[in-house]
């Protein structure tokens, strides 16, 4: 099965259906999904930016992430669950609009930028836990992610405005 | 309703009129606008919640609220620049409509509550747990109150 023909099953779905017909249940998803990412990324920038030696730097770098993660992906999942339903009911649209395409990709850097702190950079933390002034892969780790996310959102809205033709 | 002449003048503007033809510039207005909103609603998470005492509670509170008070600034500065553009071509509609009056009254109070309650129990670490909670619960429901009128109003306008 291609792409193309797995989006356009998609938007059969049930799930996909419901999204487009229902008169309520667009608007409330995309109120969840925007509410979501304000809570999940504007909470996560508050961790870039200690890693960046700015913002709340008095608290030591270990004990912020493992205060701010429970809320961080507690509201990630959220966002991801209404954001992939929304998907679902206009997926060949998203699929074809240059926006969602960088989005995604966006999306995968913020991720495996993720990945590399939490399973490389940030396992020899103790010499620098509490001072101001990172190492470079940890001060890198916050400004790809600051980057990645404002991509994200930047796109995200950009494809809104024109994924359902620019004449309606 | 006596302002009416100012909100018509406010939508013939040149510049109300080049936004309103451009899908991109209106898309980048309200990508900018989300991204002001971001940083309110992250930084009054992270501040009210530590008033409730459920994030950071071994931080001293002036540790945490002097950047992150600095943050919710910030955003209202962005949101209101941008939210301005938004309005002025649609001035007229709007003011008409619930959910906007509602967003406005939410802001209006929420601006107020910032400048007041908030900034005085951020600026003391001295603060009784019972005044610490009503700011915690007040700053979250007036921002969110904003966040969720706001989404009322782009989604059924």
């Amino acid at each position: 099965m291609s792409i193309l023909e797995f989006v356009q099953w998609l938007e059969q779905t049930g799930v996909g259906v419901l999204v487009r017909e229902s008169l309520w249940v667009f608007p409330i998803l995309v109120s969840i999904h925007i509410l979501g990412l304000t809570v999940s990324v504007g909470t996560l920038v508050w961790f870039d930016l200690r890693l960046l030696g700015v913002g709340i730097r008095h608290c030591s770098v270990s004990r912020l992430y493992r205060r701010l993660m429970p809320w961080i992906l507690a509201s990630f999942f959220v966002m991801i669950v209404s954001g992939g339903m929304l998907f679902t009911g206009f997926a060949t649209l998203a699929y074809e609009n240059v926006y969602f395409r960088i989005k995604v990709a966006a999306l995968v850097v913020a991720a495996i930028n993720m990945l590399i702190y939490h399973l490389v950079t940030g396992r020899r933390i103790a010499p620098w836990d509490e001072t101001r002034v990172l190492p470079l892969p940890a001060r890198m780790a916050g400004l790809v992610s600051i980057i990645a996310w404002t991509v994200v959102i930047l796109t995200g809205r950009m494809m809104a405005y024109t994924m359902y033709g620019i004449d309606s | 309703m006596p302002l009416s002449p100012i909100f018509e003048w406010l939508a013939r503007t040149e510049v109300a009129t080049a936004i309103n033809q451009s899908p991109y510039l209106m898309g980048l207005l309200s990508s900018v606008h989300l991204l002001g909103l971001t940083l309110i609603v992250g930084s009054s998470i992270v501040s009210c919640l530590r008033c409730l005492g459920l994030l950071l509670p071994e931080q001293p509170l002036s540790d945490v609220a002097r950047p992150v008070g600095n943050g919710i600034v910030l955003g209202l500065a962005v949101c209101l620049a941008t939210g301005f553009l938004m309005f002025a071509p649609r001035a007229t509609t709007a003011v008409k409509d619930s959910a906007f009056q509602m967003k406005m009254i939410l802001l209006l109070a929420a601006v107020v509550f910032h400048f007041t309650l908030y900034r005085y129990v951020m600026r003391s670490d001295a603060t009784r747990p019972p005044l610490l909670r009503l700011t915690g619960v007040l700053g979250l429901t007036l921002w969110f109150g904003v966040g969720f009128a706001g989404c009322a109003f782009a989604v059924f306008d």
